[in-house]
């Protein structure tokens, strides 16, 4: 194999790579910290909080949830990275976000690709959605919160 | 109350966030792409071979499951094109890669959040190759779909 080029194709990936999440990140955690001290993040928030509720999540996780869902895993990793600093997210918090994000994440993009293959899209969207929504579920009974907060239904 | 500060700890956080994920994403990448040149895929698509009857896609469709899972989706969607599937096999494949796809950079990345990306892992490869398993009995049963 030819070392060379594949260490030019490294090097250039991984200057655009860098270009690319910087442009989308940057951006975004400005946008973030806007919506934030605005207050408008957590009125979106409440937006998803049928959701999230459901999963016993807070409404901090709705925002890497978002992020993730239309941009891809790892700008909805960066949210949580972000966030994680804060202290705002338990492990299952992040363990069930990651859950449902590992399964459907960047839907758009995924989603137009195979489009172009000839893939049925409406069978590939919701079929996403669903073995997401469902696996999150599963794992939501697995990972119980503290029995102080867990509902006795 | 959005202030200068707003501004200044949004980039700040930006840069810093970018920053962690590239530490993780370019070295990953790169051992990602010297296993593309190597025969190692070939040898796992060759063991994944028969499993492909499973999920109603032929033999060699296992190059593009096998590539697509472990190193580059965009790699997969070329294998994709040159199989030459039907319609349904196409959103079989499309519904389990896109479930399952990048599993060594994007677990490297899951892992950076602080929680274990095994368990992550593995109920994407089985919520896939489920997935596929369904799809096909759908198929068989609604020829209609192709």
């Amino acid at each position: 194999m030819d070392w060379l080029l594949i260490i030019r194709e490294i090097l250039t990936h991984s200057v655009r790579i860098t270009l690319l999440l910087a442009a989308i990140i940057i951006p975004l955690m400005v946008g973030l910290a806007l919506l934030r001290d605005s207050r408008l993040l957590d009125r979106a928030a409440g937006l998803l909080a049928p959701v999230l509720k459901r999963l016993n999540l807070s409404s901090r996780a709705a925002f890497p949830l978002l992020a993730g869902f239309f941009l891809g895993i790892v700008i909805g990793s960066g949210v949580i990275i972000a966030f994680a600093n804060e202290g705002s997210l338990t492990k299952r918090d992040l363990m069930l976000v990651l859950v449902f994000l590992g399964i459907c994440h960047s839907v758009v993009e995924d989603t137009l690709i195979f489009i172009a293959l000839g893939a049925n899209w409406w069978v590939l969207i919701s079929a996403r959605f669903l073995l997401a929504a469902f696996a999150a579920y599963l794992v939501s009974f697995l990972l119980q919160p503290k029995p102080a907060t867990a509902p006795n239904t | 109350m959005i202030t200068k500060d707003t501004w200044r700890k949004g980039f700040a956080d930006g840069l810093k966030t970018s920053l962690s994920l590239l530490k993780v994403i370019i070295p990953v990448f790169a051992v990602v792409k010297v296993m593309e040149h190597t025969p190692v895929i070939k040898w796992i698509a060759q063991a994944g071979d028969p499993l492909m009857r499973f999920v109603g896609l032929p033999g060699e469709a296992a190059l593009a499951v096998v590539t697509g899972m472990l190193l580059n989706f965009y790699a997969a969607l070329g294998i994709i094109f040159a199989l030459g599937l039907s319609a349904w096999q196409i959103t079989i494949m499309a519904v389990m890669l896109c479930c399952c796809h990048e599993l060594v950079l994007e677990s490297a990345v899951i892992k950076k959040t602080g929680i274990s990306a095994w368990p992550i892992l593995c109920i994407r490869l089985v919520t896939a190759f489920a997935a596929g398993a369904v799809m096909n009995l759908v198929g068989n049963l609604v020829p209609q779909l192709g």
